[in-house]
């Protein structure tokens, strides 16, 4: 296995702060039995529209993830040609693009990349999906994708216990123990109790004890150590930064990014415990010309409460095999010094499938804003977004600050 | 979904199976630089070549890394819960996905020696499986 031979040039063509997401809407996290595919963009279109002065003609490019993709099939993979026509926009910048949970943050970096290159002006982002219930043969049909269909997918894989070989493995050469792991999941919730938003926010705080009791899915992961499956969607404007400025006076400058691809299958991943995460978030932090010191908040992909322990490393936060340690200070919860996961994660805001990857963004932009409400953290100037998609294959982080 | 999935056996993967049906492990390996190459390929993942030669292993290793699933993927595997899905490190080097089979779920661990064993599926098809080198109890059968 070859690292790409090309480091310093890559980030080089990108000024930081060339472009900002405008503005972010996202639907209450939950079940839209009565939306099909295309309705459920709808509903994130008009909420959108109802809630920022932007006119569709400020639109000039689309960016669509696919709905369907956590249920191992696309409904249709030209929606942003759908959503264009349905806008009455003929954009200069479109497409559908899929990088799993990555998608959105990989969205936000093609549309900055673009707005910069002044390829276009605004580009709509937009994501809606729906979760498959495990039951009905939907975590079969997404391990297919998910694995090697013809070798790995033999043994009766899906996403928790492929997940889980990189948690073991950390786990064993970190020392982590599953009551760090809970101590995530806990530390979440409590951040989803000041969402109003957030699915799991009726159900009160949680405890160590509750996770360690749930019940068993795929070692080491409980029940509550999962995410929560729902429907949902988002849409994020990235936009130039007069148009940003027009349309909300204190948009999410875009300062850095970075993005990278190591493996398709888990169990051909080269490395567990140094992750895609790493790279990308070196390079996210090479072009803001910060470092994981300057970064007040983070929003995490945390498909699992495992993930968080491993990317508070991955992000330069703590040393190697201190991420278990980052939870036992209660460093990322309500109250501590660096706030993660401030809308209640994927654990306990809700896991909306196809669209899971733009909460974060949402969340992260929300902060910078100024716009997060009564779980607004201070100060708020910089904050570092990181998702990934497949079996932490493929990883987008994103630097977002309040300066131009 | 009732039974467990079987491979597409293609000109690429049929010498795999092939061995694989006779209980022996056999991976490419390269006749330039010697990597041993998983999954079945066209080409070197070290050096690109394209002269691989299908080459017997020892059929051992450890485990890397598990999971002991409670839930099962689907109902196919509803009668194996809990089971093991696992990544198996060959002696030779390569990582393989496999379920770990006949091991008492508390002696799972990273590192545990292991050696191939092979699972009969419909037709009689038969796919690879690991288990313990040193069967607990039991006097171990050589392949
Ligand atoms: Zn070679």
């Amino acid at each position: 296995m070859h690292e790409s031979r090309r480091a310093a040039p890559l980030t080089n063509s990108f000024r930081p702060a060339a472009a900002a997401i405008a503005a972010v809407s996202e639907l209450k996290p939950g079940r839209y039995p009565d939306c099909d595919d295309r309705e459920l963009y709808h509903q994130v279109l008009r909420k959108f529209l109802s809630e920022w002065p932007v006119s569709p003609r400020d639109i000039d490019g689309l960016l669509a993830s696919p709905s369907g993709m956590a249920a191992g099939v696309s409904s249709n993979i030209f929606i942003h040609e759908h959503l264009g026509e349905d806008l009455g926009i003929r954009p200069v910048f479109s497409e559908t693009i899929n990088a799993g949970g990555a998608t959105h943050g990989l969205m936000v970096q093609r549309a900055a990349l673009a707005v910069a290159a002044g390829r276009a002006e605004g580009v709509l982002c937009i994501a809606a999906g729906s979760f498959p219930k495990v039951r009905e043969g939907g975590a079969a049909a997404n391990a297919r994708m998910a694995c090697h269909p013809d070798f790995d997918f033999l043994y009766g894989p899906f996403i928790v216990p492929l997940y889980a070989q990189a948690a073991t493995r950390y786990m064993h050469e970190s020392g982590t123990t599953k009551e760090q792991l809970a101590k995530v999941a806990v530390a979440t919730r409590a951040w989803a109790l000041q969402n109003p938003d957030a699915l799991m926010r009726e159900r009160g705080p949680l405890t160590v004890r509750d996770v360690l009791d749930s019940r068993p899915i795929a070692s080491p992961f409980n029940l509550l150590d999962c995410s929560v499956p729902c429907d949902g969607g988002a849409a994020v404007l990235v936009a130039s930064p007069a148009l940003a400025r027009r349309l909300n006076p204190q948009p999410a400058f875009v300062l850095g990014c970075g993005e990278a691809h190591t493996h398709a299958n888990i169990s051909q991943a080269t490395d567990l415990i140094r992750m895609g995460g790493a790279i990308a978030a070196e390079q996210a932090y090479r072009m803001a010309g910060l470092t994981p010191a300057d970064i007040n908040l983070a929003e995490l992909y945390d498909s699992f409460s495992f993930n968080p322990v491993l990317n508070v490393e991955n992000m330069g936060f703590v040393p190697r095999g201190e991420g278990g340690r980052f939870w036992d200070a209660g460093r990322g919860a309500p109250g501590g010094d660096l706030p993660i996961n401030t809308y209640g994660g994927l654990l306990s805001f809700g896991h909306t499938g196809d669209a899971s990857g733009m909460s974060m963004i949402v969340e992260g932009a929300l902060q910078i804003m100024g716009r997060a409400g009564g779980r607004q953290v201070a100060p708020a100037k910089v904050a570092l977004v990181h998702s990934y998609g497949n079996i932490m294959s493929e990883h987008s982080v994103l630097i977002l600050g309040r300066q131009s | 979904m009732n039974e467990k999935p079987l491979p597409r056996v293609t000109a690429l993967t049929r010498p795999f199976w092939d061995a694989i049906q006779r209980e022996e492990l056999h991976l490419q390996r390269c006749d330039e630089c010697s990597a041993w190459v998983y999954y079945p390929s066209a080409w070197c993942r070290a050096c690109y070549s394209a002269r691989l030669t299908w080459t017997p292993c020892a059929g051992t290793g450890s485990v890397y890394s598990f999971s002991i699933v409670h839930y099962p993927q689907s109902e196919a595997f509803a009668a194996d819960v809990p089971y093991v899905l696992a990544i198996i490190e060959l002696t030779e080097g390569p990582h393989l996905m496999t379920n770990l089979v006949n091991c008492a779920l508390d002696d799972v661990r990273i590192g545990l020696p292991v050696r191939m064993s092979v699972e009969a599926r419909a037709g009689g098809f038969k796919v690879p499986q690991f288990e313990p080198a040193q069967r607990s109890g039991r006097q171990a059968t050589p392949l």
